[in-house]
């Protein structure tokens, strides 16, 4: 009796020096204790109760009648899943206080009340860092379609091979959701199998988000079809992930192409010696677009129409340009904060796919799965995407918490 | 040009048979695969369209059509298929008149063939009056499919012998031609082989005779014109012929660096001035 009245002391001076249960650390792998009563930052909270005011906002103006445009529907959207889990949290929180005072008040509850709360914190937690998640803020392209440009990188036809097959992957992948794709360009190994690049848009809004943790070298550990002593090749193949900031049409490029000084762009087009004109009559539309200022090269012959492939060689131009400047602007902000935050190289390699083994490694988030042919269908790359979704948006959320 | 082997064909074949067929008339293995993955994208017969252009039948007469700036040509054999150099500047062309403040020019076409220039032009100022001449019969019916497999209206077709035919001619704000530009010794020496075998005569041979009507006869009735060309010298035969206290003649050359048109309009003109300024560059 004596021994429990000390303990309940200390846990009270405790609580003394932490007046409000401030948040010590986070950490969503580390399965709390009976102490590890998580609040939310004050600071994050009133971000909260920002989005619970809009959200009154939005219904009193419904009330009054008015309608919502895209964005106060996304808002709404946003702001009530918001305002539900706090309210989650809030329960949470005051249930677990409830108990606390059970069992430091009431010996003969205490039992019972423990259990009680050894399941609740765990609950809280799970509720806060879903609150946490919500709070991190949007991916500048998340709500914009994308553009997967691959390409092989060494371990010679193998390492094309390999494109390809990420290239069905993610048009596999794309199907399996119902997502409209098509194939922008591609360039065919001349001596056979594999590719040389392709440029595969996917034209679904959001598919930039999904897809972003795809970018970077992936990794392919099998026994080539022509390889006699059974040996396993390793070989690379690169994805860059763009979004896709205005379409293919014609007048879009048209448009952009005018956004650009003379002296900033210069478009080639390719075409043979010789008198040209009536003289010959092949077929020369290839398109060479540079880029100046970021020193840009796009090249672009998919099509029979000239016109066409300077339209898409436009397309991909603005994609990059946009990509390029995100990336410079988040190098900025992070020199700036001095931020040592886990950023990969874009030289590392992101995942393994190991054949022999019928295994896939994703490198960052360290997943692995056993399913190669389920993957590479693009029928489960999804347990991939969101494993390296959930890894990175805890990431997110940490750093969240860090800066408040 | 590389020569081909035997044995490079036979490389080529050993990937793909119907590579090995489009190699000697595509030059190199990159171009074949490009065209063999145009084909297939076209859903044409690909066995048939490979054999055909083993045969050096032009792609777009295998195809049946040739891009034109946003418009698809339809081509068939009789008459000749638009150029790249030729889209080139009637693209650049109705962009300068679209900017223009003559919302509605009355446009001639002469030597339309399949009509692609008159569409193009009449595509980009839906108000403009449009008149196609041509004297075959071929390319008048392919001016009439094709007005309609784009969708357009209201351009005025004419089967005319624009050398001999004296009848008035129509008053212009622009008069358009690509006329038949290689000289007889030339068309032996310089001209490919799939364009001399498939390619109509007609259309391709001539010296200066169009040049000539130009300034003799459309002159009098137009404020501006652009023909093609197929070597300075008819250039310097236009610019030469003409008066050079009323008009302006420049020369455009298309981005592979060629002399690639002779363009003029009335030097007292303020609206044309502006328009053609930076086109090409001014002779006279
Ligand atoms: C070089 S092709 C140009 C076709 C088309 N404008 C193009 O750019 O693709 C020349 C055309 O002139 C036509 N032509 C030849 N002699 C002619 C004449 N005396 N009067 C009218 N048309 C003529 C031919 O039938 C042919 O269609």
């Amino acid at each position: 009796m004596n021994f429990t009245k000390t303990l309940r002391l200390m846990r009270n001076t405790t609580l003394l020096r932490q007046p409000s249960f401030v948040a010590r650390r986070w950490s969503t792998t580390t399965s709390p204790t009976i102490d590890d009563v998580e609040e939310l930052h004050p600071s994050l909270i009133s971000r909260i109760k920002q989005y619970v005011e809009q959200l009154h906002g939005l219904e009193q103006m419904l009330a009054a009648g008015g309608s919502f445009n895209a964005a106060s529907q996304i808002l709404y959207a946003k702001a009530s899943s918001i305002k539900d889990i706090y309210e989650r949290y809030q329960d949470q929180l005051e249930g677990l206080k409830a108990l606390r005072e059970m069992m430091d008040d009431d010996p003969s509850l205490k039992e019972d009340a423990e259990a009680e709360y050894a399941k609740l914190v765990p609950q809280l937690a799970k509720t806060s860092s879903e609150l946490l998640r919500k709070l991190i803020p949007p991916h500048e392209f998340a709500d914009k379609p994308c553009i997967l440009e691959l390409r092989p990188g060494v371990g010679g036809i193998e390492a094309m091979i390999f494109a390809q097959d990420l290239l069905n992957m993610y048009a596999g992948y794309a199907q399996s959701k119902r997502w409209k794709y098509h194939l922008t360009s591609k360039t065919e190994n001349q001596s056979g199998s594999g590719i040389v690049d392709a440029i595969l848009s996917i034209d679904e809004p959001g598919s930039y988000d999904v897809l972003k943790h795809e970018a970077g070298v992936h990794r392919v550990q099998r026994i080539p079809a022509t390889e006699t002593k059974g040996r396993t090749h390793t070989s690379t193949a690169a994805v860059v992930v763009l979004p896709q900031m205005g379409n293919e049409s014609e007048k879009a490029a048209d448009a952009y192409e005018r956004s650009f000084k003379p002296d900033e762009i210069r478009i080639d087009v390719m075409r043979a010696s010789g008198k040209g004109g009536q003289h010959v009559n092949t077929t020369d539309s290839a398109v060479r677009l540079t880029h100046f200022p970021s020193g840009i090269v796009v090249s672009m012959q998919d099509e029979r129409s000239q016109h066409k492939n300077k339209a898409k060689a436009f397309a991909i131009l603005r994609a990059r340009l946009a990509e390029r400047e995100r990336l410079e602007r988040e190098e900025k902000e992070r020199s700036a904060r001095k931020d040592q935050v886990t950023t990969t190289d874009r030289s590392d390699k992101i995942r393994t796919y190991n054949f022999p083994q019928n295994r896939i490694t994703d490198h960052r988030c360290g997943f692995s799965m056993h399913d190669i042919e389920g993957v590479m269908s693009g029928e489960r790359l999804d347990d991939l995407i969101n494993a390296m979704e959930a890894y990175d948006s805890d990431l997110k959320a940490r750093k969240i918490l860090q800066e408040v | 040009m590389p020569r081909i082997s035997p044995a490079m064909i036979r490389k080529v074949a050993s990937y793909d048979p119907l590579l090995g067929l489009l190699l000697p008339v595509c030059r190199t293995a990159e171009a074949a695969r490009q065209e063999l993955h145009w084909i297939r994208n076209e859903g044409a017969s690909v066995q048939r369209a490979c054999a055909l252009r083993a045969r050096s039948v032009p792609l777009q007469y295998v195809l049946g059509s040739q891009p034109f700036g946003e418009l698809e040509i339809l081509c068939k054999r009789n008459v000749l298929i638009p150029r790249w150099e030729t889209e080139e500047w009637a693209s650049e062309l109705a962009a300068r008149w679209q900017t223009s403040r003559v919302t509605a020019p009355t446009v001639v076409d002469l030597c339309t063939g399949t009509g692609c220039v008159a569409l193009l032009l009449k595509r980009a100022l839906p108000r403009a009056q449009v008149t196609a001449i041509d004297c075959s019969p071929f390319a008048i019916a392919l001016v009439t499919k094709n007005l309609h497999h784009n969708d357009i209206r209201d351009v005025t077709v004419l089967q005319r012998d624009i050398l001999r035919d004296d009848r008035p001619a129509i008053a212009a704000d622009l008069v358009v031609c690509n006329p038949p530009y290689i000289p007889r010794d030339a068309f032996v020496r310089d001209v490919t082989t799939s364009v001399k075998m498939y390619e109509p005569r007609l259309a391709l041979v001539a010296d200066k005779e169009f040049y000539t009507n130009l300034c003799d006869v459309w002159l009098r009735h137009t404020r501006s014109f652009v023909y093609e060309i197929g070597d300075i010298s008819q250039a310097h035969f236009v610019a030469d012929r003409i008066s050079a206290t009323t008009w302006s003649v420049g020369i455009r050359r298309d981005s592979n660096g060629k002399p690639r048109v002779v363009y003029g309009f009335k030097t007292d003109d303020v609206q044309l001035n502006k328009l053609y300024d930076g086109f090409g560059y001014l002779v006279r």
